[in-house]
């Protein structure tokens, strides 16, 4: 965790004034004169009472904000709730993060007194795919005479994860999953999910699924179950892995289309009712089966941190799970288009790749 | 009201700065400004031309913010600028030369205060102290003005911080409610900058500098022969400040006695300097010609006259008055000072350093010079009846004329002494009037031409050397009062300090004060503090605090307490601080006794067979039990009464805990019955 504390440094006016307030005391000393004696002391006066004056402690301040995923690149607005501790009141203070308010002002804190929080609102955006455990925040501040400048950096443990930007996929990739779908003799030719039956809600569920008149009526929460023209478990493979002999630091941006074109299509199947297996293909591979709220945040947290691996041969094992399932799709973030594992997947697979988009 | 918490309206401009704020940083800002044109000098600086150096640049300062084509406001500003020039010109004349060099400050300074827009007011603050410090300059420091304008300006500079950061920075919605402590807390900053101004210049005050005279004389030393110039503190200023002895405010100085006992005269003299150099505004003491002393510890200035009885006077000095030695008129001897600066025949002694040792004086009391005694050939040479610069001597001749001022020194005297009675009032206020300098206005105003002690004797020293008259001014004290402590002594303090002339004849100095009698050594405007005790007949009744209160004086005017303030301050602020600890956070009232009376309550209720289940409701609980037919009244009101204290916050007083325990009782009689 980054250590809490302040610098102070000088303003350029502050920088001119001490200038002129050297020179001018020099000329006292060397001439003698009374009068440069005055103007240094006139200059020098209020970088003395701006050094004493100046509120150096702005790090004895704590700053609360709650969890939050974002989308790379979306704006939002953070509330934090923000507390001064020390003896005297803060005044006239800047407060921003660096990391989500780049070309974004700071905001002008009002009035700080100790131990009595305040709660701001900011503007922010992530820019980059990441997932940190600590906020940094910056506070400055020149009050009261604008000859020094100073600097504090609090921070506070609490989860930003900034998802991969979404990418935009074609219709006939989303669709490619329900060619493999036995169509019920019922069907509707509309293409979203159709209601299926109720069913009682489950705690870790999406409360939109609720159906508010029955669950009035039953007075117990029952939830909607749809039935759409997808198949019920379809399954993303995300290879991370470099082909064999790529250096290090290419292929970084149809990797980060790669981690949006999976989360995209991971929402998008969420939203049509299907449940799907995701196997993340890096140095630790790791499976989701993304039926809820709870597994999509913990695929996203998975997408926010992932990078690529170099290239290295996965057990055949591995691939059980996904190989069961009548539709895959194969997601190469790694540029590694020619794996043995994708050539003798059974069933039918969809290579989602930048190019072709 | 604080600026920066001015609620959010529609008079907020866009960068969401308050009105009221900008509203401040102008009016503060006009004001810095204001002040440092008026301390200009109006003699060297005529107001058509100061007016022509400032209108035109106001003008195209507004005129700015109107969207006209650069071309044209470039041509404007030419045109208006050399109308205006032309006009002063003509209406008064042409200016002084360092006028004109301050002039070139003054349209860049009333554009930047007119405009005022982004980084306008830190230049026209600069300007504008430039603008002061070239006032100070010319005219000598205005303390009222220099003050105003500190206070103004630190306002200004503080305004222009909190709009800066409303620039670069997004306002927070969220709005603090208007409390007084900001305000104080500005206004407190202001102050301190004030002070901290004083307490730097008396710090640069101790640093030794290498062109300022060394007044202690260890230059000299190394150097007896050596003609030396003293430096300003030596000065003697005619406005009041800076005098020899102007730094001992309100203290005791010297106690003065004889070693028989016998009574001193009230009317003695205590010269400790002279000043030889004249100018309108102030005398300086002019080149001195540095020996030994004659012997270790004293000094022989000059063989006594015959005829004529020596007196002695035992001279005891304190705090400040510690650095001069104190002589009277005729002095023959010196004893008891070791470490002496000498300059035998202008009578100049000094102590190479400060010491309180008493020393012995040898005097005589000599009558006025007769007619046929002569004015000293050589101080006439040496300049001592030199004039200042810049005299208007017509109007000294004219003056002269009308009181029949003779070349005999002795009628000079008279007549000039009679001259200055009738024409100017004794008061200790500085002269004013319409003339540039005091001298001129204590001599030459239309009405109430007053003045004390300095200007009756500058005016006196002018006039006798216009006759040709060498003299000089000296100073030191006069007077004295009994001392209680000490019968037959004198105490002198500096309510006694007073200024004289000093006719140089050949053989002595002679002194001619020309201060009406009965205003003689009265404290002069610098030493206005010291009030009711400035009259030196009247005692003075020191009370208990009289003493810290010279102490404190004495601290106060001593440039290294100041210097050493200021370095606590800054050790102080650089002390690493602890952080504070929360205050105790106001707690949900959990009522520990009335729970601890509850739990008593179900337990009884659990012996007699009624267990409460876990997460059963009080008011569950008392309805099985009341199905049953098993709830006593005196438990109904006991969970009424935890339930008041636990979730209505009642206060578990005497009379619910009476509650709890008839229905604790209740509960136990349940079991006993069964």
């Amino acid at each position: 965790m980054a250590t809490p504390h302040s610098s102070i440094e000088l303003t350029a006016r502050g920088k001119v004034v001490l200038w002129l307030a050297g020179l001018a005391a020099g000329a006292a000393w060397i001439g003698g004169d009374d009068n440069a004696r005055l103007a240094a002391a006139m200059l020098a006066a209020p970088i003395l009472i701006d050094f004493v004056a100046k509120q150096r402690r702005l790090h004895f301040t704590s700053v609360r904000v709650a969890a939050r995923r974002t989308v790379a690149g979306a704006v939002f607005i953070e509330t934090f709730n923000v507390e001064h501790q020390g003896r005297r009141p803060l005044r006239n203070c800047q407060f921003y993060e660096p990391r989500s308010m780049r070309g974004e002002p700071a905001v002008l804190l009002p009035t700080l007194r100790p131990f009595e929080p305040q709660r701001i609102e900011l503007r922010q955006r992530s820019l980059v795919r990441s997932h940190v455990l600590e906020r940094v925040f910056v506070i400055e501040s020149q009050w009261p005479l604008g000859m020094f400048a100073t600097r504090s950096v609090v921070s506070t443990e609490t989860d930003l994860i900034t998802e991969p930007m979404r990418a935009n996929l074609r219709a006939d990739v989303l669709d490619a999953a329900a060619d493999a779908e036995i169509a019920p003799v019922d069907r509707s030719t509309l293409p979203g999910p159709e209601f299926q039956a109720l069913r009682e809600y489950l705690p870790e569920e999406d409360a939109r699924g609720v159906h508010a008149l029955r669950s009035a009526s039953l007075g117990t929460l029952v939830r909607r179950v749809t039935r759409g023209r997808m198949p019920r478990t379809i399954g993303v493979v995300l290879d991370l892995r470099r082909p064999p002999g790529q250096p290090r630091g290419r292929g970084l941006r149809r990797c980060e289309w790669s981690l949006g074109a999976c989360a995209a299509l991971v929402e998008e199947l969420h939203r049509r009712g299907s449940v799907s297996r995701v196997l993340v293909i890096d140095n630790e591979p790791e499976q989701v089966e993304v039926k809820g709220p709870s597994q999509m945040t913990e695929l996203m947290t998975l997408l926010s941190e992932a990078s690529l691996s170099m290239h290295h041969s996965i057990g055949p094992e591995l691939l059980t799970d996904v190989e069961s399932l009548g539709h895959c799709y194969w997601i190469p973030a790694g540029g590694f288009t020619r794996a043995a594992e994708l050539r003798d997947m059974p069933g039918q697979v969809t290579v989602i790749m930048e190019d072709e988009e | 009201m604080t600026f920066s918490d001015a609620p959010m309206s529609n008079a907020n401009s866009s960068d969401g700065s308050p009105a009221s704020l900008r509203r401040m940083a102008s009016i503060s800002l006009f004001a810095a400004t204001v002040l440092a044109l008026s301390n200009l000098p109006a003699s060297e600086l005529p107001i058509p031309w100061l007016l022509a150096f400032t209108i035109p640049g106001a003008i195209i300062g507004s005129w700015s913010r109107l969207n006209r084509p650069r071309w044209l406001r470039v041509l404007f500003a030419i045109a208006l600028q050399a109308s205006a020039c032309y006009g002063a010109l003509e209406w008064v004349g042409p200016m002084t030369r360092p006028a004109a060099l301050a002039c070139t400050i003054l349209p860049p300074l009333a554009f930047a205060t007119a405009r005022n827009h982004d980084g306008d007011p830190s230049l026209a603050l600069f300007l504008s102290f430039c603008v002061m410090l070239v006032g100070v300059i010319l005219d000598g420091v205005d303390m009222r003005l220099l003050i105003a304008y500190g206070a103004f300006g630190f306002l200004s500079l503080h305004v222009a911080t909190l709009l800066q950061s409303y620039r670069t920075s997004k306002p927070s919605r969220t709005r603090t409610p208007i409390q007084a402590a900001d305000l104080m807390a500005t206004s407190l900053m202001m102050l301190s900058c004030m002070v901290s101004v004083f307490a730097i210049d008396r710090t640069l005050s101790c640093l030794p500098s290498p062109s300022r005279g060394n007044t202690n004389g260890d230059d000299s030393a190394s150097n007896p022969s050596a003609d030396r110039q003293v430096g300003l503190d030596d000065s003697f200023i005619l406005d009041g400040g800076n005098g020899i002895l102007s730094e001992l405010s309100g203290e005791q100085l010297a106690r003065v006695r004889r070693p028989d006992q016998s009574d001193i005269e009230s009317g003695l003299y205590l010269r400790c300097g002279f000043f030889t150099v004249p100018s309108m505004d102030r005398w300086r003491i002019g080149a001195l010609s540095l020996g030994p002393q004659s012997s270790p510890d004293g000094h022989v200035l000059g063989a006594p006259w015959r005829g004529f009885q020596t007196h002695e006077l035992e001279i005891e000095r304190f705090g400040g008055a510690a650095k001069f030695v104190f002589l009277p008129p005729d002095t023959v001897q010196l004893a008891g000072l070791p470490d002496l600066l000498i300059d035998q025949r202008r009578e100049w002694i000094r102590l190479k350093r400060p010491n309180q040792a008493n020393y012995l004086v040898s005097y005589q009391k000599l009558p006025d010079p007769g007619r046929r005694a002569s004015l000293s050939r050589v101080d006439i040479e040496l300049g001592l009846t030199n004039l200042p610069a810049g005299i208007d001597i017509d109007r000294f001749e004219q003056l002269l004329e009308e009181w029949q001022v003779p070349r005999d020194p002795r009628r000079a005297m008279a007549a000039i002494a009679d001259g200055l009675a009738s024409r100017c009032r004794y008061a200790r206020s500085e002269p004013v009037g319409p003339f540039a300098h005091r001298i001129e206005n204590f001599l030459f105003a239309d009405v109430d031409r007053h003045g004390y002690c300095m200007h009756f004797a500058s005016a006196a020293a002018l006039m006798l050397r216009m006759r040709g008259i060498p003299c000089r001014i000296g100073v030191g004290l006069y007077g004295g009062k009994a001392d209680k402590e000490v019968p037959s002594a004198r105490m002198f303090g500096s309510q006694h300090a007073h200024a004289w002339v000093e006719v140089l004849y050949e053989d002595r100095i002679f002194i001619f004060d020309p201060t009406p009698p009965d205003s003689r050594g009265r404290a002069t405007a610098m030493d206005r503090s010291s009030g009711e005790n400035s009259d030196p007949e009247v005692e003075i009744n020191e009370s208990l605090i009289d003493p810290f209160l010279r102490l404190l004086s004495t601290l106060i005017g001593t440039p290294a307490t100041w210097a050493v303030l200021l370095g606590l301050v800054i050790l102080i602020t650089l002390m690493p601080r602890r952080q504070p600890k929360p205050p105790a956070r106001q707690r949900v009232i959990t009522a520990p006794k009335a729970r601890r009376a509850l739990q008593k309550l179900l337990r009884a209720l659990a012996k007699a067979g009624h267990r409460r289940f876990p997460g059963q409701t009080l008011e569950l609980f008392a309805t099985d039990l009341s199905e049953l037919e098993r709830l006593p009244p005196e438990v109904s009101t006991a969970f009424t009464t935890y339930q008041e204290v636990r979730f209505g916050g009642r206060e578990f007083d005497q009379q619910r805990a009476q509650h709890m325990e008839h229905g604790l009782r209740a509960a136990i009689a349940m079991r006993t019955n069964d």
